[in-house]
Formats: C-alpha cells, sequence, structure tokens
C-alpha cells in the first residue's frame, strides 16, 4: 500500500476518534450544565413557595392555633397565605412528603410532596393540591430557646430540609449507574407570628 | 516540496482545532463552575440568615444578649467552625466559618434602641471560597 496513502488513513482516522471523543465530552457536558439549571430551577420554585408559607405560619388566625399537625415528614398550619386575597379568614395549609414513587420523572428516587392549600378551610372542596418531585424533605420542630418542640404550642421555630434530584440522569456509567444532579436546601425559620 | 506543504497544513489545521477545542472545553468547565458555586453560595447565604433568624428571637428583655460588653453577649463564641451533614444518607458536608458582631446605633432616641448586626459566612468547599455579608438591624423600643 502507498505510505502516504495509509499516513493519511492513520492521522485522519486520529482526527476522526478526536473530534468523536471531544463530541461525546461536549454532550456530556451540556446534558450535565442542562441538568442542573433545571434541578436548581425545580428547588427555587419549591423553596420561594415554602418560605412565603413558613413566614405567615400564624398570621391572622384569630384564636386558633397556629399548628394543626407536626411531624418530620409533614405539617399542617392556619394562616393567612396572601393579603387582599379576598378571604378574610386564615387558610389551611399542609406541605407532605409521601412514600408515593413520582412515575412523572424517569428518576427512580423521585417522591411526590404534596401542598395542600385551602383558602376556605370550612369548605373541603375547595383544597388546592400542588405536586412536586423530591429526593427528601424533613421537618424539625424547635421551641423559642432551641430545644426541639414535642408540644404544637410551643413551636417557634421550623427547619425544613428539600434535596431534590434532577428528572433525568446527567451521565449513565458502564456498570448502569445512573447519576443524577442534586440540589439542596435547608434553613431554620423564625415564624414572625409565633414570636409575641 | 508539495508532501512538506501538506503536512504544515494539516499541523496548522490541528493547532487551530486544538485552540477551538481547548477554549469549547474551558467556556464549559467554567459553566460547570458557576452552577456549583451558584449552589454553594445559596446554602452559605441560608447559613447567614440562619444567624439573622436567631437574633429575631431576642426579647426585650434580653437586649443585653446585642450588647458585645455584656456577659450573655450571644456572639461571644464567634467566629464558629460549624459542619452541617446533608443529603438523603446524610453522605454530603458543608463546613461554614459563621462569624458575627453587633454594634449599637446610637441615635439619641430616647424611645427605640437599635443594633447593627452583621453576619459573614465563608465556605471554604469551593475554591476560591464563598462568603456572604448580611446586616440586620434589630430595634427594641423601650
Amino acid at each position: 500500500m502507498n505510505l502516504g496513502l495509509a499516513t493519511t488513513y492513520i492521522i485522519g482516522g486520529l482526527m476522526l476518534l478526536s473530534i468523536l471523543a471531544y463530541n461525546y465530552s461536549l454532550f456530556n457536558s451540556t446534558v450535565e450544565t442542562t441538568s442542573s439549571v433545571i434541578t436548581q430551577s425545580k428547588l427555587d420554585n419549591i423553596v420561594s413557595i415554602l418560605q412565603n408559607d413558613l413566614n405567615r405560619i400564624g398570621y391572622d388566625r384569630g384564636n386558633s392555633d397556629a399548628f394543626v399537625m407536626a411531624e418530620d415528614s409533614a405539617f399542617i398550619f392556619r394562616g393567612n397565605i396572601f393579603d387582599n386575597d379576598g378571604s378574610d379568614d386564615f387558610d389551611l395549609v399542609e406541605w407532605a412528603v409521601t412514600s408515593e414513587l413520582d412515575t412523572t420523572t424517569t428518576n427512580p428516587n423521585d417522591i411526590v410532596l404534596i401542598r395542600t392549600w385551602n383558602q376556605t378551610p370550612s369548605i373541603p372542596a375547595n383544597e388546592i393540591e400542588f405536586r412536586y418531585s423530591v429526593r427528601d424533605f424533613e421537618v424539625n420542630y424547635y421551641d423559642i430557646d432551641g430545644n426541639v418542640s414535642a408540644q404544637l404550642d410551643d413551636i417557634v421555630q421550623v427547619e425544613v430540609e428539600v434535596l431534590v434530584e434532577s428528572n433525568e440522569p446527567y451521565l449513565t456509567k458502564k456498570d448502569g449507574t445512573e447519576l443524577y444532579y442534586r440540589s439542596y436546601w435547608k434553613r431554620r425559620i423564625v415564624a414572625n407570628n409565633l414570636i409575641y | 516540496m508539495n508532501d512538506y506543504s501538506d503536512v504544515l497544513y494539516l499541523t496548522a489545521a490541528m493547532v487551530i482545532y486544538s485552540f477551538l477545542t481547548i477554549n469549547t472545553s474551558r467556556s464549559f468547565l467554567s459553566t460547570s463552575e458557576t452552577v456549583i458555586r451558584s449552589d454553594v453560595e445559596y446554602r452559605t447565604i441560608i447559613r447567614a440568615q440562619d444567624v439573622i433568624e436567631q437574633v429575631k428571637l431576642v426579647q426585650r428583655a434580653d437586649e443585653n444578649m446585642l450588647n458585645p460588653n455584656h456577659i450573655d453577649y450571644m456572639f461571644a463564641g464567634y467566629p464558629v467552625t460549624d459542619r452541617e451533614t446533608y443529603g438523603y444518607n446524610d453522605e454530603y458536608t458543608d463546613t461554614f466559618i459563621i462569624d458575627a458582631s453587633s454594634e449599637y446605633i446610637d441615635e439619641g432616641d430616647p424611645l427605640v434602641r437599635r443594633y447593627k448586626i452583621t453576619v459573614n459566612v465563608i465556605n471554604e468547599e469551593v475554591d476560591p471560597s464563598t462568603e456572604v455579608d448580611l446586616i440586620f438591624i434589630k430595634s427594641f423600643e423601650r
């Protein structure tokens, strides 16, 4: 075979391999970046609503107790979520994570976090349900001194931990392990309306 | 002679191609770093907010907790290093260096006493480290 032709094939082959490897690497990087931005946005959506809710715990509740139920995976509270929303009295809000797997995503770790909001608690049919997919959701409750609170009346601080993963894996390893981008938020909020 | 010029052309093409790939990779690396840093900054801000939440709890009767010269000063032991584990199986760790101080704002108002709380949190999980400063004004009505 012509030496020049063989050399051309070798160099051309190396170039082609290099371009393919580079293309694969760019593709993975793009998928990872897109996954991470979508995951952060997903977490941000949950956190925005959660923070608004937590700061409204007990607001405009009259003589009623602020908390109806407080567990590590769920809580129900009274509070006026939005001012001037046409509802005179408090709303009833529940945040609860279920063990139900979220089938709307391909991530097998995703479970369903449900926010149930009722502006008119006397009419249960008016409940509005929002569903989010999360990896983990935990709630802890503390009294004014920072001790873990067992009594609903003593709760002043609420600590919430939310962990979300990307809906799709950003990388699948050779052994089949799928890697998901994770984003995390944990904050202890002092509910203003419970201090005084 | 023609063969040599081909080699030179090929070398030039490979050099240009290498520059392009290196620059594109650098750009992608920079994007990934930005995404990771934004996540770390997010958590750093939360820690600073947590300190301010604790200041919000201080009642009028406990005003001395914000007086740097008093024995009850709440930031006497600062800065503190705090390691936080998180994740479904607590598989991740973040280390924060939290500093906070309080300063009395003398407004000459006999009815209100105000304190400026400055919180500084550093997260060294990324290089360069992420730093957040938050300022909060706490007021007590006399």
